[in-house]
């Protein structure tokens, strides 16, 4: 008798722990899905920024990240969150509404030079390619241009040369495109740095310190440009060129992993 | 009886006991019984029109049991509302048993004056026998039964009841009424007309059921919904002098649809009347009854013609319009929305469509209707709403109208006119491609944004995945390219390589004569380390043999001194050269087959002869 009971109960046991075994554990993502759904974009926000850091490159991440810190009434940390989004996938289209329909909320209006026609094209075929896809792009042509030529150099009876020939100048002239239009991202994801401002309030002074005279103002969810930093200071370009510096920790930086310290705005000064 | 003593429980066992002993005394006496006799009798004599008579129909006797109806009763005078109702009892009086069973009808009268009540046919005993017809006096109104009514032979089973001797308990009479009741016996087309339906009683109600539903034809009919709780429906009323009881069932309100007389048809109501007994345990006797209403007629007028505009189409009640722009002022091809609301009291569910009156230059769509309508102090009362859509097609000022609305007033029995003023509407812009001004009956509604909001989050598996980084920067996509470009160049150089050797087959031979004529030199150097041999000389010479055929295509058929001048001259091959390998091959030629006699000859220096002879054949310098 007491054999069996200690038999029942070792069975239930494995079972128990079968079943443990068997149901997988909440993801902090999939934990965020949860808590935003019911409202509690604070705790969601805590979620995604755990599981960010252990997938830094997820460009979903960030952008369910700019929700919740658009719902916690923060713009300038969504703004933030949805460029860096942008940034890893530039065909993310939900990211860019989102972008415009907060660009629409922000104070500051910031007339922007219209961008050139080169830029436009890059823009347009980055989004509608995707960085990665530029390069498979590019790969697959170098292959096929190394094949057709080898081809064109081999052959001798004229209409197969002459297809070679085409068939070598086409992938050739792709294959140029596709590695002017990866140099052009290479270029902008290595030189360009934006950052986006998170204060409510933020003076813009002539140098990087508080005894500099204040230039202008700027405020949350404008995206500037970065192109200098000193020690707690980094030095930005509004889009129609105005320049000065703020502090630090008052621009979250788009080309980076970083996430900002507090999930609140703070005004500053 | 207080069952709890012991003395009852004595008692009542004994009267078990004598109750077993009078049944199978009954049972015997059955046995012993005769045939049955039929007999038929009416419930009263003399019947209001709103009364119901019950004709009932006994069959006494030992094969009561038996008998059944063949033909049911029916006159043209009278409408049979209920029955057959089948009872039977066996009684045991004096020491001898009796069966009977009692079948009853229920009729009402259709007309007033001397009626029958009608025969029925009974099988008894295989023997079809009729009853007599019963004469009926049946005046307007209601009255009380004239005769108690027949006698019961079942009484009651209380045995303590003082009553049951009085057999069924009487007709109520005018003790119980079903009234229609309305205020007004005379109307307009279309002016409400509230209508109850009202259960006066001074007796006692177990429960009551419509036993038959009449119907308003001439009428539309808006049934009221009655709070079973609402006690204004209980109340008490007097009635030809006599107070009552009063509850309302049924609540209505017909709107008159033609002019003329309408006689609204009859109602009738199945009454559960509880009679109280004077018995010792408290006991009600029970009966249904059946009443029928009050013949009411409605008198429906015609509107008056004189004054009678010429928009009017039958609309009565009260009632007034309003009408509103949603916008005064709105961009060509902008819509605007027109509300336009009739409201008041009357038949608001006639109300014809209203419509706005058509402008060139302007479309406007088919409305859509909303009502608010409820009935309310015995007619109707709300609104009703038309909402347009238009849309300028055109810039200027548009004036919207909507047509005169006429109906009839019954209060003061006059016809009256109502109109919103017009709105004015105010377009600007270009003008806009349409279909035309005008109501196309189409359903096309512009369709607006109400607010804006970000997109929602994303929950998909790519929430958990981790991304691999850019491709450009991963290192095997640059060893890619660099293994295709090795790779191409290679193939490029093997080609080009075999191309080249292919375009020029004798310098091909040239080259491989070299190369094998170093190889056989290499041989035959191992063979002049081990000394003079005949295998020395035969290789140097199968060397010569094989160079000269390979580079000069010279065969060992015709190789002689004479052709080898020859041939080698044409080649720019020095007389030294020539003379030299004749030399050379002529010693060998020799010592291969006698080599003691080279005793002095040396296979190095035969070997370096070689050598310097094949650098110079091959362009070098010696």
């Amino acid at each position: 008798m007491k054999r069996t009971v200690i038999f029942t109960w070792l069975i239930l046991g494995l079972l128990v722990v079968w079943v443990a075994a068997a149901v997988p554990p909440e993801t902090p993502a999939r934990a965020g899905v949860r808590l935003y759904g019911s409202g509690q974009y604070d705790a969601a926000d805590r979620a995604w920024r755990q599981a960010v850091q252990a997938a830094p490159g997820n460009a979903e991440l960030y952008y369910n990240l700019g929700c919740a810190a658009f719902r916690r009434h923060s713009p300038g940390e969504a703004m933030l969150y949805f460029q860096r989004a942008i940034w890893l996938n530039p065909g993310h289209t939900e990211a860019l509404y989102n972008i415009n329909y907060i660009n629409s909320l922000i104070v500051d209006r910031v007339p922007q030079n219209p961008p050139g026609v080169p830029q436009i094209i890059r823009d347009v075929l980055v989004s509608w390619l995707g960085v990665d896809g530029i390069s498979g792009l590019m790969l697959g042509a170098f292959a096929i241009i190394c094949f057709a030529g080898w081809y064109a150099l081999r052959v001798r009876d004229l209409p197969h040369r002459r297809t070679a020939c085409w068939i070598f100048a086409v992938t050739l002239v792709f294959g140029v495109a596709s590695a002017i239009l990866l140099w052009g991202v290479v270029v902008r994801d290595s030189s360009v740095s934006e950052g986006v401002i998170l204060a409510r309030q933020q003076d813009v002074r002539s140098g990087p310190s508080q005894s500099h005279p204040v230039l202008f103002a700027v405020h949350e969810g404008l995206v500037v440009e970065l192109v200098a930093q000193t020690e707690g200071w980094r030095q930005v370009v509004l889009p129609n060129g105005w320049n000065g510096w703020i502090p630090e920790n008052q621009v979250g930086v788009v080309q980076s992993f970083d996430l900002p310290v507090s999930a609140s705005p703070v005004d500053a000064e | 009886m207080n069952l709890e003593h012991p003395h009852c429980w004595r008692t009542a066992g004994v009267t078990g006991v004598l109750v077993g002993l009078v049944v199978m005394s009954a049972m015997g006496a059955l046995a012993r019984g005769e045939g049955g006799k039929v007999r038929a009798t009416a419930s009263a004599d003399r019947i209001g029109l709103e009364n119901t008579v019950t004709l009932e129909i006994t069959i006494e006797g030992s094969d009561a049991a038996g008998a059944e109806i063949v033909e049911k009763p029916s006159a043209p005078d009278f409408r049979l509302v209920g029955g057959p109702n089948v009872s039977t009892q066996f009684r045991f009086v004096n020491g001898s048993a009796s069966f009977t069973k009692v079948i009853t009808f229920s009729f009402i009268p259709l007309k007033t004056g001397h009626l029958e009540l009608p025969s029925a046919k009974i099988r008894l005993n295989g023997q079809v026998s009729k009853t007599e017809p019963i004469p009926v006096e049946v005046v307007a109104g209601s009255v009380s039964p004239s005769s108690p009514g027949a006698r019961s032979p079942f009484g009651t089973l209380d045995p303590f009841d003082s009553d049951a001797e009085a057999g069924t308990p009487a007709d109520p009479g005018d003790d119980l009424l079903l009234r229609l009741e309305n205020p007004d016996h005379a109307v307009y087309v279309g002016q409400p007309v509230p209508l109850d339906l009202v259960l006066y009683y001074r007796v006692r109600i177990g429960g009551a059921d419509l036993e038959k539903e009449g119907k308003f034809e001439g009428f539309w009919v808006e049934t009221v919904d009655l709070d079973p709780r609402d006690p204004s429906r209980v109340g008490r009323r007097e009635h030809d002098g006599r107070a009552y009881n009063t509850q309302v069932l049924r609540r209505w309100v017909l709107f008159p649809l033609r002019p003329g007389r309408f006689d609204v048809d009859p109602w009738i109501l199945r009454v559960l009347v509880e009679t109280p007994t004077r018995s010792f345990f408290g006991m009600t006797r029970r009966q249904v009854v059946l009443r029928r209403t009050n013949s009411i007629t409605i008198n429906v007028r015609d509107f008056p013609s004189a004054g009678r505009p010429a928009v009017f189409n039958g609309l009565c009640g009260r009632y007034d319009i309003q009408a509103g722009l949603d916008k005064s002022a709105v961009a060509t091809g902008e819509a605007a929305t027109v509300r336009l609301t009739v409201q008041g009291e009357g038949n608001l569910r006639s109300i014809p469509e209203q419509r706005l009156m058509k402008i060139p230059g302007c479309k406007i769509y088919a409305p859509k209707v909303q009502d608010n309508i409820r009935l309310e102090g015995g007619t109707l009362r709300g609104s009703r709403t038309w909402e347009f859509v238009v849309i300028p097609l055109e810039s200027g000022v548009f004036e919207l109208t909507v047509p005169e609305l006429a109906y009839f007033e019954p209060g003061s029995q006059s016809f009256r006119s109502v109109s919103p003023p017009a709105m004015r509407l105010n377009a600007t812009g270009d003008r806009v491609a349409g279909t035309g001004a005008g109501n196309t009956g189409g359903v096309n509604m512009p369709i607006e944004m109400k607010g804006r909001d970000i997109r929602h989050i994303h929950t998909g598996p790519e929430l958990e995945r981790t991304p691999p980084g850019r491709l450009y920067r991963r290192p095997w996509f640059l060893a890619i390219f660099g293994v295709l470009v090795l790779v191409t160049l290679g193939a490029v150089a093997v080609d080009e390589r075999r191309r080249y050797l292919q375009r020029d087959r004798r310098s091909w031979a040239r080259s491989r004569a070299a190369v094998q004529a170093r190889r056989d030199l290499r041989a035959c150097s191992a063979l002049g380390r081990k000394g003079l041999s005949a295998d020395l000389f035969a290789g140097v010479y199968r060397l010569l043999q094989n160079y000269l055929q390979a580079r000069f295509g010279i065969n060992s058929l015709e190789l002689t001194g004479a052709r080898l001048r020859q041939v080698l001259s044409a080649h720019q091959v020095g007389e030294t050269a020539t003379a030299d390998l004749l030399d050379i091959m002529q010693q060998c030629e020799r010592y291969r087959y006698a080599p003691a006699v080279a005793e002095t000859f040396l296979p190095e220096e035969l070997l370096a002869r070689l050598e310097r002879l094949l650098r110079v054949m091959e362009g070098d310098r010696p």
